[in-house]
């Protein structure tokens, strides 16, 4: 059922997921009829540079994938492949250079950051953790960044608490880009902004992908968005992917039932015809 | 004509704070007839919750209503006793709100809460009153209400439980529904069914209902008229075909040019607001949009908009250009008239 999606060209993808497993036992006692299958058996592969979407409702299995792709669950089954390196089998150095080029930016703009820590505080903390430079090396480049996500040097010295959600948003982008990682993982995260500032926000996303060629992980459950930004994508029901493709197969065409439901539920700004990929009952 | 459900005038909100008062609802104004669908669209921090809260009289110290009236079927709420208040609570205006499971007590079964509310605003025996929670869980969609009436409810999806909590609402067969992003924190397709659900009901009780969202997506398919809310103001009110094709308020333009549409082309840019909206305290002066608009005059920063009747019943933009604006919606439509 989960076609992998296998981008055409030649170069090595930067992701590469094969048969990728979850199971929660829940409860005690260990009897098989107790485990819950968050992921089951998705394969996908993500190019260096490009915006690969991953959509699907609640608990469907999007953030799982993401979490075991960050190392932070352990698969059940199945390899997760980053830039060609095994990423559960990784050594030291192997999970050093991992961390670098992999960053994530959460759905909550203004819980993911520390509330006690200033902006510069907040976007320093990878440069410290990874020893980057010295402190005066640190400072231009939490000021580059700031500049780089549209805020000014005068935010830097701000708490968090200070700032719009919008601004909070831009600083956890900030963040995530400090160590120019390759892949950045976006949980969601614009589906907490106020619309006026997710144009902003995905305007933002688009420029710097343009600028440094970082790819991005685009878990949604919102298709119009998805629609927007993704040339690729893949939708999850219940851990599985259920259909894969590009934007003009899976929008154009959808194949899979699900896929349709989806697009069906989106309300358009139209008041004549707010769900207009809904097939009435009637006309069936 | 007669007298409108709920008519609120001149309505402001005070909170106080170490720097002084601000006032983040500011002189609302706005009426809604019975049986009638008005969504209140607005970013966060606009005013719109804000103004729910007042309606039901549920603003806590340090907050607290500064003037207005607000009149259901002419009677100023403001002025009823405590005790009377509470009645119209859950009897004429019931709330829905965005987590369906804080609305919900969890230790007790849903047949516990639901003979409760019915009992409060009726007096009928327990098991009449079971009876009625079975057939309003039925009208919200509860596939087997007789057997899941004795569930808690944490054993209810969040999708299942907001029609429990729709059921709970129906209870004292409202006039008026207040839904304050009721669908927001729901799955696409649940928030779709939920959409149909409402409006449904309204429909089939003739009951009016306010709908706060910022999707403006949910407000297309539920309401019949909008109403835009930006700085603690209701910067626009019109019928929704109406706003939909030709919004009047430049921030009700920029709105919906910021949507994602799937009919959109996609990877262009995106036309985007620019700016943040202001927090209370700190609302511009003049039109509170001007820093963001791209229509700005100086007028704009200096005195505050005129309220622009806009061609309809209630209809009317609050803008210094509206006038313009209108005039050449209509220069536009004896070129090339609407269908």
């Amino acid at each position: 059922m989960s076609a992998p999606t296998t981008p055409s060209g030649g170069e090595a993808p930067l992701v590469t997921i094969r048969d990728l497993v979850k199971r929660y036992r829940q409860g005690r006692g260990g009897s098989r009829a107790h485990e819950v299958v968050a992921v089951d058996g998705v394969s996908l592969e993500i190019r260096a540079g490009e915006t690969f979407a991953l959509v699907g409702e609640s608990g469907s299995g999007k953030s799982t994938v993401a979490k075991m792709l960050l190392r932070l669950e352990p698969p059940t089954s199945g390899t997760i492949e980053f830039e060609g390196r095994d990423v559960w089998a990784l050594d030291r150095a192997g999970l050093k250079t991992l961390r670098r080029r992999l960053a994530i930016v959460f759905q909550n703009p203004v819980a993911s950051l520390n509330r006690r820590r200033t902006v510069e505080e907040i976007i320093a903390a990878p440069l410290e953790i990874h020893r980057m430079g010295d402190r005066g090396a640190r400072r231009r480049r939490v000021h580059e960044l700031l500049e780089l996500v549209g805020l000014d040097t005068v935010h830097a010295r701000r708490l968090p608490s200070a700032l719009s959600g919008g601004q909070c948003q831009r600083v956890g982008i900030a963040r995530a880009l400090a160590l120019e990682p390759r892949l950045v993982i976006l949980d969601e995260a614009v589906s907490a902004v106020d619309v006026s500032i997710r144009a902003q926000i995905l305007n933002l996303l688009r420029d710097l992908q343009e600028l440094t060629g970082v790819a991005y992980l685009f878990i949604s459950h919102d298709l119009a968005v998805v629609h927007s930004i993704a040339p690729r994508l893949a939708v999850m029901q219940h851990g599985r992917i259920v259909e894969a493709g590009t934007r003009t197969e899976v929008f154009g065409r959808p194949q899979h039932e699900y896929t349709r439901a989806l697009l069906a539920a989106v309300p358009e700004p139209d008041p004549a015809n707010p769900f207009p990929l809904r097939r009435t009952k009637e006309s069936a | 004509m007669s007298v409108p459900l709920l008519s609120v005038r001149g309505l402001s909100v005070a909170f106080r704070d170490r720097r002084g008062e601000t006032l983040p609802l500011r002189e609302v104004s706005f009426d809604l007839r019975a049986g009638q669908r008005l969504a209140l669209v607005g970013e966060s921090g606009s005013g719109k919750s804000l103004t729910a809260f007042a309606i039901m009289r549920l603003i806590r110290p340090p907050g607290r209503i500064a003037s207005g009236e607000i009149l259901l079927e002419g009677r100023d709420l403001l002025g009823l006793s405590a005790r009377q208040m509470a009645a119209v609570r859950g009897g004429e205006i019931a709330m829905i709100y965005q987590n369906p499971l804080s609305a919900m007590n969890p230790v007790q079964t849903i047949a516990h809460q639901l003979v409760e509310a019915i009992r409060r605003h009726s007096a009928v025996s327990k098991d009449a009153a079971r009876r009625r929670a079975i057939d309003l869980l039925g009208e919200a969609g509860v596939p087997d209400a007789a057997s899941r009436i004795g569930s808690y409810p944490h054993q209810f999806s969040g999708g299942m439980l907001q029609r429990v909590v729709i059921a709970m609402a129906l209870a004292a067969d409202p006039k008026l529904l207040i839904a304050d992003e009721a669908t927001t924190a729901l799955d696409v397709t649940t928030q779709a069914r939920i959409v149909d659900l409402l409006a449904r009901i309204v429909d089939d009780r003739g009951a009016a209902i306010m709908f706060i969202t910022h999707d403006l997506g949910v407000a297309a398919a539920l309401c019949d008229d909008v109403q835009v809310m930006y700085a603690g103001r209701i910067v626009e009110r019109a019928e929704a075909r109406r706003f939909y094709e030709h919004p009047i308020h430049p921030y009700s333009e920029a709105l919906l040019e910021a949507v994602c549409r799937l009919d959109a082309e996609p990877d262009r840019r995106l036309t985007a607001i620019p700016g943040n909206p202001p927090l209370a305290g700190a609302f511009p002066s003049g039109c509170a949009f001007h820093p963001r608009c791209p229509h700005a005059v100086p007028i704009c920063a200096e005195q505050a908009p005129p309220r622009v009747p806009t061609g309809g019943p209630g209809w009317f933009a609050e803008c210094h250009l509206g006038r313009e604006r209108l005039d050449g919606l209509t220069l536009a439509d004896a070129k090339e008239p609407l269908p």
